[in-house]
């Protein structure tokens, strides 16, 4: 059972007002706290799960139509498709490809994705695969292994 | 690597400036480390070596004051800034500045959505909002506004208008959908566009034009000022939607399937972006090359009739949809299929038929503004994800259509690379998109995509076509296709440059505009 600690989870696009119909009207009372500058650097599973359904699930989820699991597919075998099944990725290897890319695969700016973010969202991944796999099978792939 | 510094700053300027912006921002939102942070800047798809667009900073404001603040630094040390905000426009540069050396002005962190009106259709947003960003909050309040979104989810909505970007529903043109801006001027003042001049107007995102000259076009795809803030209009949610789709058996046929929409565009009966799309590029959705072909060079004409057989695709595809209520639809469906069935072995798909597609699914999902990540499965066809779009503006002719695509598939080839290309039929003109796939782990690849580029600007350009945006590299040679009576439309993009940025620092070379400095040094 995955462990959802910590705080609410907070919208990354901060929204000041849905007018109902009058044009022009703004609210500026309600502005959530930045990401980046919150005091709260708690790794947050759920902030991770947001993190990656924001920036990766449209390429990596399970599925048809998702790039990223196409091409694991193909690489590696239907076994090894889906990130959030994979136990043999380590936090380091998450971390460099998430800031270089790999292939097809295009880098996050630290404004996407900040480095607080990152560590959710590694937290997030290697939670979901130890879900998904009791058994982790041994070392993760160097960045020179590239899929 | 050492880092590339900002054409004419000296280390110790640059040390200065950095210090100061890090006062301005916060040195949180500073970047300079290379390995931890700064790479992510670069263009990852590029047919050059990723040296030649590497920054060496990239800051991000958060607020208004803040871009004030970041420009001050950047006149008071000639600092050139280059402007982005998701940074996600790739094929074209990407995150990824002119020149090596820039500082770039990130302004994904300027992230709110600062109004939606229901009623009236709209939202204003800042730079740093995705696609994805407006679509969640508007599923999640419940709102019956659709949006229009570029095919990947994560690009921008300020971004992709200003780069003049296309989308799929009948708000498909959206720069023809922005309502008003907030700009800031290199000097830092700040200007509302349109009727946000009258101060507390509460049309200033219902029309466009205000009074005097319409200026907002200035700030899209130059650099004359920074914006900050943007009116979108929206789609109500229609009562009926019916996407379809039409697979075209023979090459040729993209000269009548051209021919017998544009009336129906033009009279509205298909309203959205609609388009026409190679059997490759759809393809590419479902399979990869390698799947069916490894020799060298572009896929066989054996090879892609089996893939169209085996895909149930055309050699091209059209993709349309019908919005409203259902009588209308029904009416208009009369109309639309009587026109269709006039092309021999035309095949007609609806949602029951394809569903499960991944190319189908992602269409139909684009054409009603769901946005997906679907179309990032191109960069699977080859591997490698190199990609550059060569993107010229052709007729909603049936005979240019025909003429455009031979040109560049018959090059394409030459240069042993597949045509992979889509035509999105605006109001009365297409876009045509060669979507130029390469291994950006292969030099040879990078060398040829390169040089095929720059052979295709000449090769359109003799013939009467320009292009409608374009990758960083060959923004200058495509600015001097643009040279009607000694580049007058260049040179009066200067003169404003000249007057709007005297210290040229906003984006230096962005669509071949050079500031007066730097003018006439570019390679």
């Amino acid at each position: 059972m995955k462990n959802m600690l910590v705080t609410a989870l907070v919208p990354v696009v901060l929204v000041l007002a849905l007018s109902a119909c009058e044009p022009g009207q703004k609210d500026s009372a309600a502005v959530a706290p930045d990401l980046a500058t919150s005091a709260e650097k708690t790794v947050d599973l759920a902030h991770g799960q947001a993190t990656y359904n924001l920036f990766c699930s449209g390429c990596h989820n399970p599925g048809d139509g998702h790039a990223g699991t196409m091409k694991l597919k193909l690489l590696k075998g239907e076994e090894n498709s889906v990130i959030l099944a994979r136990a043999d990725l380590s936090a380091d290897y998450i971390r460099y490809v998430v800031r270089d890319g790999l292939m097809e695969m295009a880098p996050f700016r630290p404004t996407d994705i900040n480095d607080r973010d990152l560590d959710s969202l590694i937290a997030y991944i290697q939670s979901e695969s130890s879900t998904a796999n009791t058994a982790p099978n041994g070392s993760s792939p160097t960045p020179s292994e590239a899929d | 690597m050492d880092k590339p510094l900002p054409q004419g700053i000296s280390p110790a300027t640059f040390a200065s400036a950095i210090a100061e912006l890090q006062v301005v921002v916060g040195a949180e939102y500073v970047f300079t480390d290379d390995r931890a942070h700064l790479r992510s800047y670069r263009d990852a798809y590029s047919t050059l070596d990723d040296s030649n667009f590497a920054p060496s900073a990239a800051v991000a404001p958060k607020t208004v004051e803040e871009v004030q603040g970041v420009l001050a630094v950047a006149r008071t040390h000639q600092l050139p800034v280059w402007t982005i905000s998701t940074g996600k426009n790739f094929a074209y540069g990407g995150p990824a500045p002119r020149k090596p050396g820039y500082v770039v002005l990130d302004l994904k962190r300027m992230n709110r959505i600062i109004e939606v009106n229901e009623k009236h259709g709209y939202a204003v947003v800042e730079p740093g909002v995705s696609y994805q960003d407006l679509y969640n909050y508007l599923q999640e309040k419940g709102s019956k506004l659709w949006i229009d979104c570029a095919a990947p989810a994560w690009g921008g909505i300020v971004g992709n208008t200003s780069d003049h970007g296309a989308g799929y529903t009948p708000y498909g043109d959206h720069l023809l959908m922005q309502c008003g801006m907030e700009v800031i001027l290199a000097d830092g003042t700040v200007v509302e566009t349109g009727m946000g001049g009258v101060p507390n107007s509460k049309t200033s995102s219902l029309y466009k034009y205000g009074i005097g000259p319409w200026v907002d076009g200035l700030f899209t795809q130059s650099n004359f000022g920074v914006i900050t803030k943007m009116g979108i209009w929206l789609m109500h949610e229609p009562p009926g939607y019916m996407p379809f789709m039409v697979t075209l058996p023979r090459e040729e046929d993209l000269e009548l399937i051209t021919d017998l929409v544009l009336p129906l565009k033009l009279n509205m009966v298909i309203a959205n972006g609609a388009l026409t799309a190679d059997l490759l590029w759809e393809s590419a959705m479902s399979v990869t090359k390698r799947q069916y072909y490894t020799g060298k060079g572009p896929v066989p004409d054996s090879i892609r009739k089996k893939i169209a057989s085996d895909l149930k695709l055309g050699m091209w595809n059209f993709y349309a949809a019908l919005y409203g209520p259902q009588p209308i639809m029904d009416n208009n469906w009369e109309m639309v299929e009587a026109t269709l069935r006039q092309i021999p072995g035309a095949k007609i798909y609806f949602d029951a038929d394809r569903k499960g597609d991944p190319g189908w699914d992602y269409r139909a999902k684009l054409m009603r503004g769901i946005p997906n990540m679907t179309e990032f499965s191109l960069l699977n066809w080859v591997g490698g994800g190199g990609h550059i779009n060569f993107s010229p503006i052709s007729a909603a002719d049936g005979k240019d259509s025909m003429k455009q695509f031979h040109m560049i598939r018959d090059r394409a080839h030459e240069y042993n690379f597949d045509y992979i290309g889509e035509f999105l039929i605006g109001w009365r003109d297409q876009h045509h998109i060669f979507m130029l796939m390469f291994d950006r782990m292969s030099d040879d690849e990078k060398k040829r995509a390169h040089e095929l580029f720059g052979v295709l600007i000449n090769d359109a350009a003799k013939l009467g076509y320009g292009e409608y945006r374009t990758h960083l590299s060959f923004m200058d040679q495509i600015a001097d296709t643009y040279n009607y009576n000694d580049r007058a439309l260049w040179r009066m993009h200067e003169t404003l440059k000249d007057a709007l940025d005297p210290d040229g620092i906003l984006s230096p070379g962005k669509m071949g505009i050079w500031p007066q400095r730097m003018r006439g040094q570019q390679s």
